[in-house]
C-alpha cells in the first residue's frame, strides 16, 4: 500500500517536472505531437518501403528505443545535478531516504518502476496509438502492432535498465561499472553494423 | 522505555580514504538535555551528526542511539527520532501537503496524523497547496521540521537549524524546544552560532579538526569567572 501511495507521488513528481521543463500548457502536447509524427509515419509506410526494407526500418525504432531507454536511466541516475543546473536547488522524493526510516533501495526500486510505467504511457502508447491512426489508412495488423508495442518497450527496458546497472555498480564498485561500460561500448557498436539498411532505388 | 541515556558513543571514527574526518569520539548525552555540538568550519560536526542520525555509517568505534545502534540499524534509528539536516530541502516537485502526508505514511502514521499541527505551527497554511520548489529558504526549512517533528520524536537531532528561520518562528521554536528538553525529550544540536548554543543548551561538546576536545557545561568549561561559550571556544579551538 504504502509503495502504491509513492509510486503515485512520483508519478506527480515526474509530471511536474516535465512540465516545468517546458511551457506548462504545451507539456500535455508532448504525446500528442508523438502521435501525429507516428501517424505521419505510419501513413507514409507504402512511400518510404520503396526506399527501405521493412525490417531496417523497424530495427532502426528498436535502436531508437534502446537509446532512449540509456538516456532515461542515465538521467535518472544524474537527475539531483542535471536540475540543479536548470533551477538551482533542487531535491526528489528519491533522496529522502536519508532522513526518513525507509531504504535507498525500495526508492530507487519504485523510482525505476516509475520511469518504466512513465515512459511506456507518455513516450511508447503514443507511438502506437499513431500507428493505430495510421491503420485507419494503411493496412497495418492490429496484432503487429501488439507486438510492436511489446518489442518497443522491451528494448526500452533493455536501455534503461543497462544504464541502471552500469550506474550501480559504478556506484558500488568503480571496477564493475567500467568492466559493463566497456561491454555496453563494445556491444553496441558491433550490432549496429547488422542494422545495414537496404535503400532501394 | 527511553533509556537514560539516548545517546551513546565509544571511540566513533570516519575515515574518507585517507582523511580522516572525525577520529575517536567517546561522548554520553542524558535524557532531557539540550547538547550543542559546535566547532569550526569543517572540523565534522555534520560527519558526526550524519553518523549518529544513521546518514552514514561510522568507520569503526560504536554509536547507540535510544539504545540502538546506528551501524547495525540506522533504519530504525531514523525511525524513533527526528532529522532536520542543515541543506537537505523537501521534494521540489511535490506541494507541502503531498511531502507531508508521504512522510506520515513512510512513518506509519494516520494519514493526516500531526500534518495540521505542525502546518499551523509553523504558518504554512497558506503554503500548504504549494510546490516546496517555489517557497522560500525559510519556509523549506519549516517543511522540514514538520517532517522532522510529525511522529513527535523523543529525540531531535538538528544541523544549522536556525539559519534560514525568521525571528519569528526563532523564536517561538526556541521556546518548544526548551519545553520539549523539560518534558525528557533530548536534542543534539549542531551547530557553529555560540550565542546560540549559550542561551539554549545544557552542555556542549567542542569539535575542532575531527576531535572532541571539550566536553561540558558552561561552568565546567570556564576557566576564569565571566567566561563566555565564545572565550571558551577560541581558547580550546587556537590551543
Amino acid at each position: 500500500m504504502l509503495d502504491v501511495k509513492i509510486l503515485k507521488l512520483m508519478f506527480k513528481e515526474e509530471f511536474r517536472l516535465h512540465a516545468s521543463f517546458f511551457n506548462r500548457s504545451f507539456f500535455p502536447f508532448s504525446s500528442l505531437a508523438i502521435i501525429l509524427f507516428t501517424f505521419i509515419m505510419g501513413a507514409s509506410l507504402p512511400m518510404l518501403r520503396r526506399v527501405v526494407a521493412m525490417d531496417d526500418m523497424l530495427l532502426v525504432a528498436h535502436w531508437i528505443l534502446l537509446f532512449y531507454g540509456l538516456g532515461v536511466g542515465g538521467f535518472a541516475m544524474f537527475a539531483d545535478r542535471i536540475l540543479e543546473r536548470r533551477f538551482g536547488s533542487v531535491s526528489l522524493l528519491l533522496s529522502s531516504s536519508y532522513t526518513l526510516p525507509i531504504r535507498f533501495i525500495r526508492l530507487f526500486f519504485l523510482f525505476y518502476i516509475k520511469d518504466i510505467l512513465y515512459y511506456i504511457f507518455f513516450t511508447i502508447l503514443p507511438m502506437i496509438l499513431g500507428l493505430a491512426l495510421a491503420s485507419l489508412v494503411v493496412p497495418i495488423s492490429i496484432s503487429s502492432l501488439l507486438f510492436l508495442f511489446v518489442s518497443l518497450t522491451l528494448s526500452f527496458l533493455l536501455g534503461i535498465s543497462f544504464s541502471v546497472l552500469l550506474f550501480a555498480a559504478l556506484a558500488r564498485l568503480r571496477a564493475a561499472g567500467l568492466v559493463i561500460a566497456a561491454a555496453i561500448g563494445l556491444y553496441i557498436p558491433e550490432q549496429i553494423p547488422n542494422t545495414h539498411l537496404h535503400f532501394t532505388t | 522505555m527511553i533509556p537514560l541515556t539516548p545517546i551513546e558513543t565509544h571511540a566513533l571514527t570516519k575515515r574518507f580514504g585517507e582523511l580522516t574526518a572525525i577520529e575517536d569520539i567517546s561522548l554520553t548525552i542524558k535524557q532531557g538535555e539540550l547538547f550543542g555540538f559546535i566547532g569550526p568550519n569543517g572540523a565534522g560536526k555534520t560527519t558526526t551528526l550524519q553518523m549518529l542520525s544513521g546518514q552514514m555509517p561510522p568507520t569503526s568505534g560504536t554509536a547507540k542511539v535510544l539504545g540502538i545502534d546506528v551501524a547495525s540499524d540506522p533504519i530504525a534509528v531514523k525511525a524513533a527520532i527526528g532529522i532536520v539536516p542543515e541543506i537537505e530541502y523537501p521534494p521540489s516537485f511535490l506541494t507541502v501537503e503531498e511531502y507531508l502526508h508521504f512522510v506520515s505514511s513512510v512513518r506509519g502514521l494516520p494519514e493526516n496524523g500531526n500534518v495540521d499541527r505542525w502546518i499551523e505551527f509553523f504558518g504554512l497554511e497558506e503554503k500548504r497547496e504549494t510546490m516546496c520548489m517555489s517557497l522560500s529558504k525559510g519556509q523549506k526549512k519549516k517543511v522540514t521540521f514538520s517532517a522532522a517533528l510529525l511522529h513527535e520524536p523523543r529525540m531531535l537531532m538538528m544541523d544549522e537549524p536556525f539559519l534560514d528561520l525568521d525571528p519569528l518562528i526563532q523564536r517561538k521554536f526556541k521556546a518548544w524546544l526548551l519545553d520539549f528538553v523539560k518534558g525528557g525529550g533530548t536534542v543534539f544540536l549542531s551547530t557553529h552560532i555560540l550565542e546560540l548554543a549559550e542561551k539554549l543548551c545544557t552542555r556542549v561538546g567542542i569539535i575542532d579538526k575531527g576531535r572532541l576536545v571539550a566536553v561540558g557545561s558552561l561552568d565546567e568549561l570556564r576557566k576564569t569567572k565571566g567566561e563566555d561559550l565564545e572565550q571558551i571556544f577560541v581558547r580550546l579551538v587556537s590551543a
